[in-house]
């Protein structure tokens, strides 16, 4: 049996989480990582599958009430297209999983709010039509491109009265962050290529809070 | 185990906080993460620069040079 979605209730406060569904091969982390951080830059904290990879749960178990928790979801189906391989069914599956939360869940579960992406516009028309009404938006296989649409995704979603920085000042902060991460690890002991996920997080999060200190 | 031994978070925290001095192909950058930075011709020019932005913040120095970073006082 299913586990239950976490339906707290209305009243319990708005969440900053975005559940994070994509690809996580080595050819897609440029984009990944770029997300991670402009989701971070943007004030808001990536959940995702990876965060749990250690742990005993049952991963769709897990994978559940992340999208449970989180009010936003970002889906990247770029990766469902066969080219001469098989299809990859993990993201429309949680995207389904997400959708469906949000048309039978609860009073918050309504709330949520996700970003499709798709390789290049249209894409998504070939592989799952019935999304066709859903905010779509294409990254082009481009970091940069990924990050413009999930900040034009999460200023919809900010709450009341929030600034989010621009995509400019985001890419700036994010090209600082790529230059400078190698050595940060080095003084503190680590290296990215065996960071966990919530490892990388927890830097991405130090890094911006320094950032969003200043510039805001 | 140490205990007074800082954790790799907290010296990472640290490392964040420094003032931070990286090579570019001609030129030598100095900044703090989220302000403006400065550009320089000349390495010693560009520690200089950092040492005293480093001494108003009260923070470290961190080179980012040939892949690898140092910390200096």
């Amino acid at each position: 049996m299913l586990p239950r979605l976490n339906n707290r209730g209305s009243s319990r406060p708005a969440s900053n989480a975005v559940f994070v569904n994509c690809p996580f091969d080595p050819e897609y982390k440029p984009i990944f990582d770029a997300v991670v951080f402009a989701v971070h830059r943007c004030g808001f904290l990536v959940r995702c599958a990876m965060e749990d990879s250690d742990s005993n749960v049952v991963r769709i178990e897990k994978i559940m009430q992340m999208i449970g928790e989180s009010d936003l979801g970002i889906h990247d189906l770029s990766r469902v297209d066969t080219q001469g391989s098989l299809p990859r069914f993990n993201m429309p599956f949680e995207l389904g999983l997400f959708i469906g939360a949000q048309r039978y869940g609860s009073k918050r579960q309504r709330r949520k709010r996700c970003l499709i992406l798709s390789g290049e516009p249209h894409q998504y028309q070939r592989v799952i039509s019935d999304i066709a009404g859903q905010d779509v938006d294409s990254h082009l296989g481009k970091p940069e491109e990924a990050v413009r649409a999930v900040r034009q995704f999460l200023v919809q979603h900010a709450p009341r009265g929030a600034r989010l920085p621009g995509r400019d000042r985001i890419l700036e902060d994010y090209g600082h962050f790529q230059r400078l991460l190698p050595g940060l690890l080095e003084v503190a002991g680590q290296d990215r290529e065996s960071l966990t996920f919530l490892e990388f997080r927890g830097y991405v999060r130090d890094v911006v809070a320094r950032q969003a200190l200043i510039i805001g | 185990m140490n205990s007074n031994f800082p954790s790799p978070r907290t010296r990472f925290r640290r490392a964040v906080e420094a003032v931070q001095v990286i090579k570019d192909d001609n030129s030598w950058e100095v900044f703090r993460l989220g302000e403006p930075s400065l550009k320089f011709r000349h390495r010693e020019e560009a520690l200089d620069a950092a040492r005293k932005s480093a001494a108003l913040h009260k923070v470290g120095i961190l080179v980012h040079e040939s892949g690898h970073a140092a910390q200096v006082e």
